[in-house]
Parts: structure tokens; sequence; C-alpha cells
């Protein structure tokens, strides 16, 4: 008998910022959408250990994409990304998300993003209060500044460097092998897009002045973060998570910037009480 | 617990193929400073080729990792403090210093980390 994963995979044709993207999706379970935001220069795989979760499939719809220009999810045609640099902006990727639920016809559904993707996931609460009916927003902060990433997009300057600075950000006590798994992903990815990402992360994503007026009574928040994250710090996390009225804070010991990935089993233990309460709020 | 002497982990340095591969093609040193006392780990094309006291400074294929003895003790812990788990981000939120040729230092970030985790075997 074949071994299957419960994880299946497909595409889907969606139009975005005028442009027509094939995007990769794996999902698992049925109930309440549960969207997953991978990190900044990875993809939809970070998420693997989740889609197989029975005790998190049984009660909710895992749907794990590739974000255009990650992944299986190509550059679409009709654009030269070959003659410019790739920059994930605020605009394309809000409306990448009201479109891919809207596609499937996700009725209010939860959104959860690590790094970056907890950086969309508390703009979705500011931006597009209502359409989700909780965001989880993993080593999320208001804003994260990013420096000189010009190593991370340079000719003579590998890969390795994202994939060794990736693992770098994960905790000492999380499994060798999954800390490994993260820096294979991010070895994967082409070598603007890590930095495009980032635009994203450190130059457009800024809720300085913004936090405050996210309506949780419309979007519940929550906030988790790992102590070993040395990008988006515990105490950011904890700053923003204050900022927001209503908004839970979570905090994540002996975990570092990709608990999902890092340490899966760690990681549920935070996240299972997060949705139970997500359910009882409905 | 003392800092432990690279010229005594040559064998380790030498025989450890994560950080040959990732030394790769890599002809410079990696500076080590603890303190006043300064370190020098040398590779040519790749192959780690000695470590020694040094008293110069890094050249234009160089980097170097300089901090405290107390910063280091917490850098080679079994289980770093927060953030101490990695150079780039012990030297954003701790008293440690990463420096030499930028493009080095990138390039050859996990040759960097490799020499840690066995300065951190070592003392373990």
């Amino acid at each position: 008998m074949p071994r299957f994963d419960r994880t299946t995979g497909r595409y889907l044709h969606l139009d975005v910022a005028g442009h027509s993207h094939r995007v990769y999706f794996e999902e698992s379970g049925q109930g309440v959408p549960l969207l997953l935001q991978h990190t900044a220069g990875s993809d939809g795989k970070q998420w693997r250990h989740l889609l197989e979760d029975p005790q998190v499939t049984e009660r909710f719809r895992v749907i794990a994409w590739d974000l255009p220009y990650h992944g299986k999810s190509l550059p679409p045609d009709g654009v030269a990304w070959w003659r410019e640099p790739y920059r994930l902006t605020l605009a394309f990727f809000l409306e990448f998300i009201e479109r891919f639920a809207g596609e499937l016809a996700l009725d209010r559904p939860v959104f959860m993003g690590c790094s970056m993707g907890g950086h969309i996931a508390m703009d979705l609460a500011r931006w597009k209060p209502g359409l989700c009916r909780a965001v989880i927003g993993i080593e999320a902060a208001s804003r994260t500044e990013g420096g000189n990433l010009d190593f991370l997009d340079h000719p003579r300057i590998g890969n390795d460097v994202k994939a060794d600075l990736m693992v770098g950000l994960t905790s000492p006590s999380a499994p060798e092998a999954r800390r490994r798994e993260i820096g294979w992903g991010y070895a994967q990815g082409a070598p603007s897009v890590f930095r495009g990402d980032l635009y994203f992360y450190s130059e457009e994503h800024d809720l300085t002045h913004e936090a405050a007026r996210i309506d949780t009574s419309r979007t519940s928040v929550y906030v988790l973060s790992g102590e070993y994250d040395w990008s988006a710090t515990p105490a950011a996390s904890k700053a923003l998570a204050d900022e927001i009225p209503g908004a839970e804070f979570v905090n994540m010991a002996g975990l570092g910037h990709f608990p999902m990935a890092e340490n899966p089993a760690a990681f549920r233990g935070h996240l299972l009480p997060v949705l139970e309460k997500i359910l009882a709020r409905g | 617990m003392a800092f432990p002497d690279p010229a005594r982990l040559s064998a380790r340095f030498d025989s450890d193929r994560e950080l040959a591969r990732c030394a790769r093609f890599w002809t410079g040193a990696l500076h080590l400073g603890v303190g006043a006392q300064r370190y020098a780990l040398r590779f040519e094309a790749g192959r780690f080729a000695g470590a020694e006291a040094t008293t110069g400074s890094p050249g234009p294929r160089d980097m170097e990792l300089v901090a405290a003895p107390a910063e280091w003790e917490k850098l080679l812990a079994a289980v770093p403090p927060p953030f101490y788990q990695d150079p780039f981000g012990a030297s954003l939120h701790h008293p440690v210093s990463l420096g030499g040729d930028p493009e080095t230092l990138f390039a050859y970030y996990g040759a960097l980390r490799r020499v840690i985790e066995i300065l951190r075997e070592a003392r373990a």
C-alpha cells in the first residue's frame, strides 16, 4: 500500500495586480479555513507538520500557499522579472490574500503567518477588518528594521548565507534536522526574492502609528513570539500586542523565528489553545 | 571556563567535513578576538591551513568576531542565552562585534558558524 500524506496540492489561477498568477497551494482537513503564510524567501512547505496534524485538520481546512515567485508558484507571464528587482509590496500582499480567500469562497477564514506572514497578519487586521475572523501573527512586530541587505542578493555571495543565517534564527534546543530543513528551504529561493520580500518586511510594513486602531471586535488578534528570535524580537512582539486593544500575546520559550518548522511539537502546544479560543468565539 | 585554544583544535578543524564544505574555495582567515587575545584560523583554497595566536589585523579576504571573555562564555554555552545562538544575532543585540571584509563574512558565514560550533563542542 502506498503511504500518502493527508496533504494534497494543486494550482489556483488568480488575477492579482493586473497579472494572472498560477498559485500553488496545499491543503488538508475540513472545517474553518485556516490560511497559512510562509516567511520571507521561503515557501509553504514550512507548514508541512501542521498540515499533517489531525488535532488541527479535524476542525480546520488548513491551506498553505506558495506566494507568487516562491516555491512552485512561478513568476507570472507578462512580467519581465529578469529585468527588474523583485519587490513584495503591501498592496500586492493584501490583494493576493483577499482574492485567494474570495476565489475559494472561504467564509471569514483564520489567517496565520510567520515573520513577514506575521507582519501581514497584522496589516490584514488593520486594513481589511472583518475579512478574517482572527489573525495569528507569529514573530510579528509593528515595524522591523532591515539595515543593509545587499548581501542577500549579491553575485559574489551564494544562497548559502540565507540558509546559514536562518538556521541561526532558530532555537539551539530545536531538533537539528528541523533546523537544517529550514536552511534547505532558504537555499532554494531565487536570489532576489528574499531581499524583495524583506522590502515589505522592513520598509512597507509599518504599524507604528496604526496598531492601536486595529478593531479586534471584527478580527481577533493573537501575537506569538519565540524567545530566540533576534529579528522580530519577543520584546517587539509584546510591544505590538500591548498596542492593540484586545490582542493576546503568547511567549514561546525555547523557540526561535520559525516555530512551526523548527520544533512543530513544541509549537502546537502554544497554538492549540489559541485555535480553541478562536473556535469558541465563532 | 577558559576559551579553548584554537591551535589545539587543529585536527578537529582539519577533519570537519561541514567546515570543509562551508569554506570551499576560501583563501583567507577568521580572526577571533577574546578580550585582548587574538587568534587566526587560516584557510587556503578551501582547506583549513592552521590556527595560531596573532597580533595582526584582518586582511582583505578575512573576517573577525570579537567579544569580551564573558560574552564568549555565552556564545559557547551548551545552550546559549537568547540571541547568542548566532554570531549575527549576537552582534545585533549584545556587545559582540562582527567585522572584516563584508563579502567574505557573508560568503563564508557558514564557516564562521561551524567554527563556533566546534569551539562549543570542544568545551562540552
